[in-house]
C-alpha cells in the first residue's frame, strides 16, 4: 500500500479517509504481448470525481483502462469497484456493475443503424435513456435509422460515447475521445463529459493528450509515464509546465 | 431449349446443396473468423446420423434427431476445441490445423463406426416421385431440397435483420471485443452461430445421404466449393454466399452443354482463380451488400 | 455481416484445404494380418525363404468408400484359399501363409502408400483391384521385382504392363467387345453412353464404342461422369436428348448403382446394358436395374467350394471375383513350391513371376482352367440379364 511516487499526497488521503473509493488500483501490473505496460500502478478515484489521466503514447493508459475492464489480464496487484475486488472478472460483468468504456477506435457496430447501437448499450434500470442521448446529440435522433459505418468520424464518436452512457454507469472509461475531431466537436465532447459528471453524477476517467483541455475540465490529474503513476494532484495544484515536465 | 431448362433446374439443386453448407460456413466464419473445415464433418455428419438413427426411428424423427446430433457436433467443436485453443492464443492457421485434425478424425469414427458401405437413407418411396414441371421434371427429394434450402435462407436473413439476437451476431461479426465492452458474452453468439450453419450443414448432409449415399470424403468435395462460393460471394456476406453457391451449381450443370462432365469442375476453378486474382473482395462488394442492408 | 479483412487468410487456408484433400489426407487403412512386419524367412529383397514356417502375401482394395463391394469379394476369395491352404498344412506341408490387407478406397495415392511400405516389409506378391490403382502401382512393381495380381479391374491397359503384373480376370476389352457384337445380334441399331472418367470407365467406352460402330450401330451420344460423383442426371438427360435404343453404363461400383437410379428418376424407360462389374449386391436389389442386359463369365465353383463358402459368408459365392482372388493365392503356392522344388533357397519376385509363366496353365476354382495368355487369364463370356433380383441367362 505505500507508495513512493512523487506528489502522492492525494492518492495516499484519499486512501486514509473513512469513504471507500469507487475504483481502487493497488500496485497493479498488466502485459500486452508480452511486454510489460502497467509496471505497479497505484490510483483511487472517488464517487463523482473527474480524473484526467495523461502520458504520452505507450505509457500505459489505454493499457490502464482495459485493464479495468478485464479486457487485459492483471498480472499482479488488485483492481476494487466499490470496494469489491473485480481483479479477475470477466469483461461482462464488470460492465454489467456499472463501469463503461470508450474505446480509442471503433466504439460501435458500423454494421448496425444508430438506434441498434444503443439499444446494445441499454439498460432497463438506467437513468439515461434514448430521450436523455437525443437531448445530448440532437443529430443522432434525425439519423437513428442511419447505418453508423456511413456516418462522419465525429458522429460515430457521439454514438461510441452515447452507448456507453445507455447503461447508466456509475464509471466512464473515455479513452482519447477527441482523437482526430474538429476542434469544435472537441469541445463538445469534452462539454458532454463534464455534463454527464455533474448533472447525473457519473464517475468520469478521461485519457486524453490535449493538456489544456484536460486541465478545464477535470477536478484531478494523474500523469502516467512508463507504466508508473508520476504525479496524481487536484487540478487546481499543477500546471501545463509542471505536467510537460513529467511527460 | 428443352435440355437448357432441365439443366438449370438441375443447377439449381446442386446450387441449393452447395448453399446450404457455404451460408453455414459464411456464418460461422464471419462471426468468429474462424477455418472450421470440420464443416464438412458436421454435414457429412447430418447423413451418417440419419442413417443410422433410421435403425431405431421413424424417417421423419431420424432425420430430426440427425439433423440435432449434427449441431450439438458443431458447437462441441467450438466449445470444447476451438475455444479453449482460443484462450490459449491459439489462431488463424493452427486453429485450421486443429479443424482438420477433428475433420479427420471424425470422418474415420464415421467409416470405422457405421461401416465401409456408403451409407443409404431409406427416405421412402415420395423421394424419388417424379415430379413434371412443365415438360422438365425433378424428384420429389429435388423439390424439397430446394424449397428448404430458400426457406432456410430466408429464415436466416430475418432472423439475423429483424431479432435481438441477429443483431448480437452482426455486431460481434464486426466488432467482437467491442461486445464485450457493452456487457454481452461472446459465448452465445459462438453457440448461436455454430449451431445455426451447422443446421443448415447438416440438412445437405441428410440430402446427399437420401440421394446417393453419404460416404467418407464427401464432404470434403462439398466444403471445397462452398468455400469458393464464400469467397467469390464476397466473405461474410450471408447473401452473397447464397448467391455465388446457387450460381456456381448451376454453372456447373449448363457447362454440360459445352464441355464434358470431368471438365467443369475444373472450368468453375479456373474461373474462381481468374476472379480471385481480379477482385480479391469478391463478385458482391456492391450489389449483395445492398440487398443485405436493406433486409 | 461484412468482414472487410482476412480475405487473404481464407484464401490461402482454401487452397491448402484443397490441396491437402486432394493428396488423400483421409486415408485410413487397416491391416487385417495382424502386426508384426513378418514377410518372414527371407533376408530383405531377396525374397521369401524356403521351408519358411510362414510368408506373407500383400492384399490392396477398397475397405471402405464407394467400391468397398467390390472389396468384400475379393477378402473373401483370398481369404478362403488362405484357410484352405493353412488348413492342409501349409505350402508344401510346412510353410503356412499370412494376409496383410490394406484400404486404398481404390485410389492411387493410398495404394501407392501401402504398397512401398508392403514392399519394404519384403512381401514379394500383392493381389490388387481398379484399374487406377492398380495401373499406378504396375510400374512400382516392374521396378521392385513384386508380382502384382489383378482379379478385379478390366482397363485394357493392365494387360501391357510388363512380366510383373498377372490378370486373373478377362480384360475390358474382351467384355465391352462381346456386349457390343451380343447387343447387335439381338437386332440393336444405337446406343449412348454414359462413363466415369476413371481408367475402367474410359476404357468401357473406348472399347464398346469401337466395337459397336464397327458393327454397324450407331453412337447417337457420349456422357463422361465424375468417378466417385453423385449427381448424373444432368449428363443423363443430354443423352436422352439423342433417343438411344440403349442405354451402355461404362461405370462400376455405386456410380453405377446411382446412375441407373437416376436414368429411372428423370423418368427414362430406356433399356440399360454394362458388363460383369456391374452385378454387385445394391445393384441386383435395385428395382430400377430389373432388365439391364450384362456379359458375365461364368462361374460355376465345385460343390464343396460352395459349401464351405455359404458356411462362411452366409450367403452363395455368385460372384466370378471371389474366384479370381482365390485362384490368385492358389497359383501363389504352385509357383512357389515350384521355385522351392527347383533347389532355391529363396523365392523372390523374379522368380514368383518366371515360375508362373512357366506352369502357363492353372487349375480354377472356377471348375475350368485358367491360362495366362501374356498374362492375362481367358475365360468364356456370355450375356445375361438381371431378373427378379439376380443375373439370369438370356435367351
Amino acid at each position: 500500500m505505500s507508495t513512493s511516487v512523487p506528489d502522492g499526497n492525494v492518492a495516499a488521503a484519499a486512501r486514509s479517509s473513512s469513504t471507500t473509493p469507487l475504483l481502487r488500483l493497488d500496485d497493479v501490473h498488466a502485459e500486452v504481448a508480452g511486454q510489460p505496460v502497467l509496471r505497479g500502478v497505484s490510483l483511487d478515484v472517488a464517487e463523482g470525481e473527474f480524473v484526467a489521466v495523461l502520458g504520452h503514447n505507450g505509457a500505459g493508459k489505454s493499457t490502464l483502462l482495459r485493464t479495468v475492464l478485464g479486457l487485459v489480464p492483471v498480472r499482479g496487484g488488485r483492481i476494487s469497484l466499490a470496494g469489491e475486488d473485480i481483479t479477475r472478472t470477466a469483461t461482462p460483468q464488470v460492465v454489467r456493475k456499472g463501469v463503461s468504456l470508450v474505446p480509442q477506435q471503433r466504439g460501435y457496430f458500423e454494421n448496425l443503424s444508430v438506434a441498434d447501437n444503443l439499444t446494445f448499450g441499454a439498460r432497463a434500470e438506467g437513468r439515461i435513456g434514448l430521450d436523455e442521448i437525443y437531448e445530448l446529440f440532437p443529430i443522432l435522433r434525425d439519423r437513428r435509422a442511419q447505418l453508423v459505418g456511413t456516418m462522419s468520424g465525429g458522429q460515430r464518436q457521439m454514438v461510441a460515447i452515447s452507448i456507453a452512457l445507455m447503461s447508466s454507469p456509475r464509471l466512464l472509461l473515455l479513452d482519447e475521445p477527441s482523437v482526430g475531431l474538429q476542434p469544435n466537436l472537441v469541445a463538445r465532447v469534452m462539454e458532454v463529459a463534464t455534463q454527464v459528471n455533474t448533472e447525473y453524477g457519473i464517475t468520469v476517467v478521461l485519457v486524453e493528450q490535449n493538456i489544456e483541455k484536460v486541465l478545464q475540465v477535470a477536478g484531478r490529474v494523474v500523469v502516467i509515464n512508463q507504466g508508473l503513476v508520476q504525479m496524481d494532484a487536484p487540478v487546481a495544484e499543477v500546471t501545463a509546465d509542471r505536467i510537460w515536465q513529467l511527460l | 431449349m428443352d435440355l437448357f431448362v432441365q439443366l438449370l433446374l438441375n443447377g439449381l439443386v446442386a446450387g441449393s446443396l452447395y448453399a446450404l453448407v457455404a451460408v453455414g460456413f459464411a456464418l460461422i466464419f464471419a462471426a468468429t473468423r474462424h477455418f472450421h473445415i470440420a464443416h464438412a464433418a458436421v454435414f457429412a455428419a447430418g447423413g451418417y446420423f440419419a442413417y443410422f438413427l433410421t435403425d431405431f426411428l421413424p424417417v421423419g424423427p431420424a432425420v430430426a434427431a440427425a439433423v440435432l446430433l449434427s449441431v450439438v457436433l458443431g458447437v462441441a467443436l467450438v466449445t470444447l476445441l476451438y475455444r479453449p485453443l482460443e484462450r490459449r492464443g491459439g489462431a488463424g492457421f493452427v486453429l485450421f490445423l486443429v479443424s482438420l485434425g477433428a475433420l479427420i478424425v471424425i470422418d474415420n469414427v464415421f467409416t470405422v463406426g457405421l461401416g465401409a458401405q456408403p451409407a443409404r437413407l431409406a427416405a421412402g418411396s415420395w423421394f424419388t416421385t417424379t415430379v413434371a414441371i412443365g415438360e422438365w421434371s425433378l424428384i420429389a427429394g429435388q423439390v424439397a431440397l430446394i424449397v428448404v434450402a430458400f426457406l432456410l435462407f430466408g429464415g436466416l436473413v430475418t432472423l439475423l435483420a429483424k431479432t435481438r439476437m441477429g443483431k448480437l451476431v452482426q455486431a460481434f461479426s464486426a466488432n467482437p471485443e467491442f461486445v464485450e465492452i457493452v456487457g454481452r458474452k461472446p459465448q452465445v453468439v459462438l453457440v448461436v452461430v455454430y449451431a445455426l450453419g451447422s443446421l443448415l450443414a447438416a440438412v445437405a448432409g441428410v440430402y446427399v445421404a437420401a440421394d446417393t449415399g453419404m460416404q467418407p470424403g464427401l464432404g470434403e468435395t462439398f466444403f471445397i466449393v462452398s468455400v469458393m462460393a464464400v469467397i467469390i460471394g464476397g466473405i461474410g456476406s450471408i447473401t452473397g454466399s447464397f448467391v455465388a453457391a446457387m450460381l456456381l451449381g448451376l454453372l456447373q450443370n449448363v457447362l454440360l452443354l459445352v464441355m464434358g462432365a470431368e471438365w467443369t469442375l475444373a472450368a468453375i476453378f479456373v474461373l474462381f482463380l481468374v476472379l480471385i486474382t481480379v477482385s480479391p473482395e469478391g463478385l458482391a462488394k456492391i450489389n449483395f451488400r445492398r440487398v443485405k442492408a436493406s433486409a | 455481416m461484412r468482414v472487410q479483412t482476412g480475405n487473404r487468410l481464407v484464401v490461402t487456408v482454401a487452397a491448402a484445404t484443397a490441396a491437402v484433400v486432394v493428396s488423400g489426407c483421409g486415408t485410413s487403412s487397416s491391416g487385417s494380418g495382424g502386426g508384426g512386419g513378418a514377410a518372414a524367412g527371407g533376408a530383405d529383397g531377396e525374397g521369401y525363404a524356403c521351408g519358411a514356417d510362414e510368408v506373407t502375401i500383400g492384399g490392396l482394395w477398397a475397405q471402405s468408400g464407394p467400391q468397398a463391394a467390390y472389396g468384400e469379394w475379393f477378402a473373401a476369395g483370398t481369404e478362403m484359399a488362405v484357410e484352405d491352404i493353412n488348413d492342409a498344412g501349409g505350402i508344401g506341408g510346412e510353410t503356412q501363409l499370412r494376409l496383410q490387407v490394406e484400404d486404398t478406397r481404390a485410389l492411387p495415392e493410398p495404394a501407392v502408400v501401402a504398397f512401398q511400405g508392403m514392399v519394404s516389409d519384403g512381401i514379394q506378391y500383392v493381389l490388387s483391384s481398379f484399374s487406377s490403382q492398380t495401373l499406378a502401382l504396375a510400374p512400382i512393381a516392374a521396378n521392385e521385382e513384386v508380382v502384382l495380381i489383378n482379379g478385379g479391374a478390366q482397363s485394357d491397359a493392365l494387360g501391357e504392363q510388363g512380366p510383373f503384373l498377372f490378370n486373373t480376370i478377362p480384360l475390358l476389352r474382351n467384355e465391352s467387345v462381346a456386349l457390343a457384337e451380343k447387343l447387335r445380334e439381338d437386332g440393336v441399331g444405337s446406343a449412348a453412353i454414359i462413363y466415369t472418367s476413371d481408367d475402367g470407365g474410359e476404357a468401357a467406352r473406348e472399347n464398346f464404342e469401337e466395337a459397336f460402330t464397327e458393327q454397324g450401330g450407331q453412337i447417337t451420344g457420349v456422357e463422361s461422369a465424375e468417378f466417385g460423383g453423385t449427381d448424373f442426371r444432368s449428363q443423363l438427360t443430354k443423352l436422352r436428348a439423342t433417343d438411344p435404343e440403349v442405354l451402355v453404363l461404362g461405370a462400376f461400383g455405386q456410380d453405377s448403382d446411382n446412375i441407373i437410379s437416376q436414368v429411372r428418376e428423370i423418368g427414362w424407360d430406356v433399356p440399360l446394358a454394362n458388363t460383369s462389374w456391374v452385378a454387385i449386391p445394391a445393384v441386383l436389389a435395385n428395382p430400377a436395374a430389373e432388365g439391364l442386359r450384362l456379359t458375365t463369365i461364368p462361374f460355376e465353383p465345385g460343390e464343396d467350394f460352395q459349401q464351405e463358402y455359404e458356411q462362411k459368408y452366409g450367403e452363395a459365392p455368385e460372384s466370378a471375383f471371389i474366384g479370381n482372388y482365390y485362384d490368385g493365392v492358389m497359383i501363389f503356392a504352385e509357383a512357389f513350391e515350384q521355385v522351392c522344388e527347383s533347389g532355391a533357397e529363396t523365392v523372390s519376385g523374379a522368380a514368383l513371376a518366371d515360375a508362373m509363366r512357366e506352369i502357363g496353365t492353372f487349375d480354377s476354382v472356377y471348375g475350368s482352367e485358367l491360362t495366362f495368355e501374356e498374362g492375362t487369364a481367358s475365360r468364356p463370356i456370355e450375356l445375361a440379364v438381371i431378373e427378379g433380383g439376380a443375373v439370369q441367362p438370356a435367351e
